[in-house]
């Protein structure tokens, strides 16, 4: 299991990128997370929609009402232009953190 | 015998006790709620295990009051909106106030006139204020915001 403030710090970036492949709601972003990371990165479900909300008025992305298949409201939500920023800065980010560790975990075998 | 309707019922107003008041997240968190808890029927688990697993998935209500409470904190008007509404509070006063001379001839309306003050004085400084607070913020605009997240 990933340690919980790792979890929390890629909840943004996670977010951002699974919006930028369209939009989506809570319970469908928590089972893809799920589903992508193996079952491996567990968030406590409440826990998205503080972090959803805080995006939110943050102008990263954006929320509408809707209906679900059955019938029942729904709030789906979306990536608003500073939210694509956003998404760029944090990949560039965890990107030169992954490129680090990678190259340090390498030097280990050399 | 357990009743699924009762318990979120239940589960509903425990939440609002705890202090989870505004509706959007209280209705998004039920509909996760009976999202999931119907997912997990479908695999064959009894309504009231689905249920319980589910509450429990989804955090208790203090946690999440706090977690809610962080996102209203955040909530600031943002300073290219101020702006925006300046600008065109400014512009629909302005254009008001020139209707109001030249259309309807009333002298009240002119700028300057002793009855300009009071009619008008209030609205152009209530703009006037959102115009420069929100250009000066939008130059940079992170001492308007809270810093912590």
């Amino acid at each position: 299991m990933i340690r919980k403030e790792l979890v929390a710090a890629s909840a943004e970036p996670m977010i951002l990128a699974l919006l930028a492949n369209g939009e989506s709601y809570g319970y469908a972003i928590i089972q893809e997370v799920k589903a992508r990371s193996g079952g491996k990165l567990q968030w406590t479900d409440g826990m998205l929609y503080p972090v959803l909300h805080r995006m939110e008025s943050r102008g990263l992305i954006k929320a509408r009402w809707g209906e679900s298949e059955t019938g029942r409201k729904r709030r789906y939500y979306s990536l608003k232009k500073d939210g694509k920023t956003a998404m760029a800065k944090h990949h560039e980010q965890w990107s030169l953190v992954h490129s680090v560790l990678a190259g340090l975990k390498k030097e280990q075998y050399v | 015998m357990f009743n699924l309707e009762q318990s979120i019922a239940n589960w509903r107003t425990h939440m609002l006790v705890a202090g989870i008041k505004t509706p959007v997240p209280l209705d998004e968190l039920e509909n996760h709620l009976r999202e999931d808890v119907g997912q997990q029927i479908q695999l064959g688990i009894s309504p009231q295990q689905a249920f319980e697993n589910s509450v429990r998935q989804i955090g208790c209500a203090d946690e999440l009051k706090t977690e809610f409470n962080k996102t209203r904190d955040t909530k600031c008007i943002r300073p290219r909106k101020m702006l925006r509404m300046g600008v065109i509070g400014l512009s629909v006063t302005l254009i008001l106030n020139l209707f109001g001379l030249f259309v309807l001839g009333k002298s009240s309306c002119a700028f300057f006139s002793h009855q300009w003050w009071p009619d008008w004085f209030a609205c152009y400084c209530l703009w006037s204020t959102f115009t420069v607070i929100g250009f000066f913020g939008s130059a940079n605009w992170k001492w308007l915001k809270p810093t912590k997240e």
